[in-house]
């Protein structure tokens, strides 16, 4: 056995959780004194370790505590540190199988806020290696995967065709350089949608198609979804239902009006690049470039609370709301080509 | 998984006060056991720990039922551990503590091994130590403190390893196992 395979050996043993005095390292150690320190120093570690694992904690009783706070409910969730909570969550590829059964996995609430929020990638993650995630968000979950299959250059439009001054505009994501987007599932869908059917768990997964967009509308208690990967197939769609949104503002026109219905907008993306930033625009239709944490109980639609965005504390550059709206309507739009239909 | 987690959580998400109360008595040693690990004051381990709970019911809806709860709530409070030191980081350090920092020329008695070693945890980068109390404190698998982490195992190992390297160090130079000679 030689110095490196000592260690080796050492180091295997301990994250195995075995006594790091086994005899072959003993028996290396009587004639490499390095060695012979770097065992003992195992052996004094593993001594400490085990006093300081026998050390009793200090015994705590903080139910009352956590109970007396306001516990957030689906719909209460606004207060959100973003990036702890997007990496708090993360998640294997989700499975389909509550397209078929509405009734499985969690549901949407019946809240139509967004927040504002920024998650980052650790310095020391892997970019090779990153895992799909999911994020919740206050109302938006954000299902992010590395099985990206598109090049990650996002563009950006050359001119907005959006209405900066409008209210009615719902900014489903901001991508910055390094992300594309992918919404929902393939084929069109219109599902019932039960009051905690598996919106956006079944929806969304790691092989999701090219483009998509997904809405529900209370008041036909239907999931509505499009894909234009259908449109591929078929050649263009065979109709329209009224429910798909036909722009931007008619997709933030009917969460605005749904009153609470649309809640959840999942979305997919592959997050290749090492700047990796998520932005989700804020509560809407009620856009606003003013960061401030209160929203004004009048401009709120009904059902909602009066609690508003919290954008996350973020030590990164700074990007103007309002521009990161254009941004997110820009390139979502244009990631969706031509005019979302769907077939009944 | 534990099918009486999903149990738990469901009753939990349907808004059941008796299931609300057994999720945190169930869980709120191990996680205070965490943040008091990776904060060393029971003060902040406390507010951590009731940070990690509100945390953990805002996304309870979005926990994946195929995965066990436990690894899911020890990532919750991994990021609230981290997000609490780094707050603290930001905040000056009180002259009471740079004094109360044993010199590093002075030998420790053996009493206070527990507490050196401690001590040496909290030199450790953020993420080693996490590392480190994760796998010796709460017993997690190197796979599933991957999972927690975010990252693959080898990397798991490699914090380990560097953490375990650097606490071995401090304890060296603090004079443990410099009495035993070959």
């Amino acid at each position: 056995m030689d110095c490196h395979q000592f260690e080796e050996q050492l180091n295997d043993r301990l994250d195995r959780r075995l006594s790091p005095s086994s005899s072959a390292l003993i028996e290396h150690t009587r004639n490499c004194p390095p060695c012979f320190q770097m065992l003992k120093g195992a052996i004094v570690l593993q001594k400490g370790i085990g006093i300081w694992r026998s050390q009793p904690l200090p015994v705590i009783d903080i139910v009352d505590r956590v109970l007396a706070q306001p516990v957030p409910n689906e719909t209460d969730a606004y207060e959100t540190d973003s990036a702890s909570v997007y990496s708090a969550t993360q998640s294997a590829p989700i499975d389909f199988s509550s397209i078929d059964n509405p009734g499985n996995g969690t549901g949407p609430t019946s809240c139509a806020d967004f927040l504002i929020c920024r998650a980052e990638r650790s310095a020391d993650e892997n970019p090779e290696r990153v895992r799909s995630r999911k994020a919740l968000v206050g109302d938006v979950t954000l299902l992010v995967v590395r099985d990206g299959k598109r090049p990650v250059s996002a563009p950006r439009p050359a001119t907005s065709r959006l209405n900066a001054g409008s209210a009615s505009w719902l900014a489903l994501f901001a991508s910055l350089a390094g992300m594309w987007f992918v919404l929902a599932r393939p084929a069109v869908h219109s599902v019932p949608l039960p009051g905690k059917s598996a919106l956006n768990s079944g929806l969304i997964g790691s092989n999701a198609p090219d483009t998509a967009s997904l809405a529900t509308n209370s008041a036909n208690n239907r999931l509505v979804q499009t894909d234009d990967r259908t449109h591929e197939k078929t050649g263009g769609p065979e109709s329209v239902i009224e429910d798909v949104p036909q722009s931007p503002s008619d997709l933030a026109h009917m969460i605005a009006s749904a009153s609470g219905a649309y809640t959840r907008i999942a979305i997919e993306t592959s997050a290749a690049a090492d700047d990796f930033r998520l932005l989700l625009p804020t509560r809407l239709p009620f856009i606003s470039t003013n960061s401030s944490d209160d929203v004004p109980n009048s401009t709120l639609p009904t059902g909602q609370n009066s609690r508003g965005m919290k954008q996350h504390e973020s030590e990164t550059e700074a990007i103007p709301l309002q521009d990161t709206m254009h941004e997110a309507l820009e390139f979502f739009w244009k990631a969706v080509p031509g005019v979302p239909h769907a077939s009944t | 998984m534990i099918a009486s987690d999903v149990e738990l959580v469901e009753r939990c998400l349907a808004g059941d006060p008796i299931s609300q109360r057994a999720f945190v008595e169930t869980f709120q040693s191990s996680i205070f056991g965490l943040c008091f690990r990776m904060t060393g004051q029971r003060e902040d381990a406390e507010d951590v720990t009731q940070e990690v709970f509100a945390r953990a019911f805002r996304s309870l809806a979005g926990w994946d039922a195929e995965r066990p709860l436990r690894p899911w709530l020890m990532m919750i409070a991994a990021n609230c551990c981290r997000t609490a030191l780094s707050r603290r980081a930001r905040q000056p350090v009180p002259s009471e503590l740079v004094e109360d920092f044993p010199d590093q020329t002075v030998a420790v008695p053996h009493g206070d091994f527990a507490e050196t070693v401690q001590t040496a945890l909290m030199t450790l980068r953020e993420d080693h130590r996490t590392c480190f109390v994760l796998f010796y404190e709460q017993e997690l698998s190197v796979t599933e403190i991957g999972a927690v982490m975010g990252c693959p195992e080898g990397t798991v190992k490699t914090w380990l390893y560097r953490a375990r390297r650097d606490v071995a160090d401090f304890l060296r130079q603090r004079g443990y196992g410099e009495s035993d000679e070959q």
